[in-house]
C-alpha cells in the first residue's frame, strides 16, 4: 500500500516535472527569435540607376527625354541640362491653353513668368524644405497637399494678379482635394492598404 | 455630370495640358515603367516642429490592386538623398544618402534595411510590415498602404481621348489602389545637424544589382500587373506636342 502510494507520488512529480519541461518548451518556442535577414551589401555605386523623383510631376510632365532625366542627377539640373525642354514644353502649355485660362476668368502668367515662378522650385528637381518655416507643399511634400492643382497654377497662372495665387486651381478644386482614405495621425501615416 | 472645374470643363483643350496634368511620377519614363519594383511613384518630405522630428516617404509599384501583395525586391535600392545648407543656396551633392535594402530570412520572410539614417548609430533592420523603433524618433515602416496620391486620372485619359477637358473633382483614380511604401522619421536636429543647416533638399533614386540574379538566386519582378498609363505614356512619348 505504502510503496502504491510513493510509486503515485513519484509518478505525479515526474508528470509535473515533464509539464513544467513542457512549459518551458512552449515559452522558448513563442519569444520571437530575432530574425536575421540578408541584405545585399554592395556598393551602391555598383547598381544601375533606374528612377528619380523629387517634385512631384517635373520629370512626368515637362521632360522629354525621360530615361537619360531618371540618370542624371540634380547637380546636372543646376547646370541647366534641362532647361530646354522644360522651356520648350512650358511654352507648349501656354500656347495650347492661354486661350482656355482666360475663358474661364484666370490669367495666365506668359512662359517667361511661369519659369521664373516654377523655376526655382523644380530646378534641381528636388523637394526643398526650409524647416525654420512651416510645412506644407512646395516647402517639402505632406501627404495631403494638393500638389498637382498647385503645380498647375504656379505653372499656368500669373501670381499675383486679380488675386491669383498658388491655391487658387487647389481652391476650386479642379483635382479631388483629399486623399480616398484617411491618413493615420501617427506613424506611418499611410492609411492601411485594400 | 461632371462637378468640377467650372468654366474650363467644356473648354477645348490641347494634348500638352495632359501631359502636366499628370502629376506624380507612377510609370514614368520607359525603363522606370518596365521595372514594376523600382518605379517610384512619389517622394514626400515633412518636418515637425512640434514634434522635432522630420519625415520622408517613398512609394513604389503603384496601382497595386486590392489584395494584391506588396512588391520586395533584394536586388533593387531605394536612396532617399539629403542635401542640406546654412542657407537656402545648395551644392546640390548629398550630404546624407538614406539607403534601403530588402531581404529574406531564412524562411523567405522579407526583411528591410535603412542605412544611414541620420542620429543612427547602425543600419536599421527588421521585418516589413511592422514599425521598427530605434530610439524614440527615429522609426522604419516598409510595407503595403494605400497610395497616397489622389487624382483625376481618369479624366485625365477621357480629356486625352476627346481633347475635352473632363475633370471630376470628386473621382480619385488612385482610390482603392495600393503601393508599397517606406517612411523613415528621424530626430529634427539629426538631420539639420543641431539646426545649423535648416535647408534641406531631398530626392529618390532607384537602382538595380545588374548581375545579383546570377548571384543571388533572386529574381527581380519587373513584370506589372497593371498598367493603366499606357495611353498617358503614349503621350508623353509624342514629346508634348499638340
Amino acid at each position: 500500500m505504502i510503496r502504491t502510494h510513493l510509486i503515485l507520488i513519484a509518478g505525479v512529480v515526474a508528470g509535473t516535472g515533464m509539464l513544467l519541461a513542457g512549459c518551458g518548451g512552449h515559452n522558448t518556442s513563442s519569444t520571437p527569435a530575432p530574425q536575421v535577414f540578408t541584405f545585399l551589401a554592395d556598393d551602391t555605386a555598383s547598381y544601375v540607376r533606374i528612377d528619380r523623383v523629387g517634385m512631384p510631376a517635373v520629370g512626368t510632365a515637362v521632360i522629354t527625354n525621360k530615361d537619360a532625366y531618371n540618370d542624371s542627377n540634380p547637380a546636372d539640373d543646376a547646370q541647366g541640362t534641362w532647361v530646354p525642354q522644360i522651356q520648350s514644353n512650358v511654352a507648349g502649355l501656354h500656347s495650347a491653353l492661354d486661350d482656355d485660362l482666360t475663358g474661364a476668368g484666370l490669367t495666365p502668367a506668359t512662359t517667361g513668368e511661369s519659369l521664373a515662378q516654377a523655376g526655382p522650385l523644380i530646378v534641381p528637381d528636388t523637394l526643398k524644405i526650409d524647416t525654420a518655416a512651416a510645412s506644407g507643399f512646395p516647402n517639402g511634400r505632406q501627404l495631403a497637399d494638393p500638389v498637382v492643382d498647385v503645380t498647375l497654377a504656379v505653372v499656368l497662372l500669373k501670381l499675383g494678379t486679380a488675386g491669383q495665387t498658388a491655391l487658387t486651381l487647389a481652391n476650386l478644386p479642379l483635382n479631388p482635394p483629399a486623399n480616398d482614405k484617411a491618413f493615420l495621425s501617427g506613424f506611418p501615416y499611410l492609411a492601411a492598404p485594400f | 455630370m461632371k462637378p468640377a472645374f467650372k468654366g474650363l470643363v467644356t473648354l477645348g483643350l490641347a494634348t500638352p495640358l495632359l501631359v502636366i496634368l499628370m502629376g506624380s511620377d507612377h510609370k514614368d519614363g520607359p525603363s522606370a515603367t518596365a521595372d514594376h519594383a523600382a518605379d517610384i511613384a512619389d517622394l514626400y518630405a515633412w518636418h515637425s516642429t512640434s514634434a522635432g522630428t522630420f519625415t520622408a516617404v517613398v512609394t513604389f509599384a503603384g496601382f497595386g490592386a486590392p489584395g494584391a501583395p506588396a512588391v520586395y525586391d533584394a536586388n533593387a535600392l531605394y536612396t532617399i538623398h539629403v542635401d542640406r545648407s546654412a542657407t537656402t543656396t545648395f551644392d546640390n551633392t548629398p550630404k546624407v544618402d538614406i539607403n534601403i535594402r530588402f531581404g529574406k530570412d531564412a524562411s523567405g520572410h522579407f526583411g528591410v534595411q535603412v542605412e544611414n539614417l541620420p542620429g543612427a548609430t547602425a543600419a536599421i533592420k527588421g521585418a516589413v510590415e511592422t514599425t521598427l523603433n530605434d530610439g524614440p524618433k527615429r522609426k522604419v515602416f516598409a510595407g503595403l498602404r494605400d497610395d497616397p496620391f489622389f487624382f483625376d486620372l481618369d479624366g485625365f485619359k477621357s480629356t486625352a481621348a476627346t481633347g475635352t477637358l473632363h475633370f471630376d473633382n470628386t473621382h480619385d483614380t488612385f482610390a482603392g489602389t495600393n503601393v508599397t511604401a517606406v517612411v523613415v522619421e528621424m530626430d529634427l536636429a539629426d538631420i539639420t545637424v543641431g539646426g545649423t543647416l535648416p535647408h534641406l533638399q531631398l530626392w529618390a533614386t532607384t537602382a538595380r544589382k545588374p548581375t545579383a540574379i546570377a548571384r543571388t538566386g533572386i529574381a527581380p519582378d519587373p513584370t506589372p500587373t497593371h498598367r493603366p498609363l499606357t495611353l498617358i505614356g503614349s503621350v508623353i512619348a509624342t514629346g508634348n506636342t499638340p
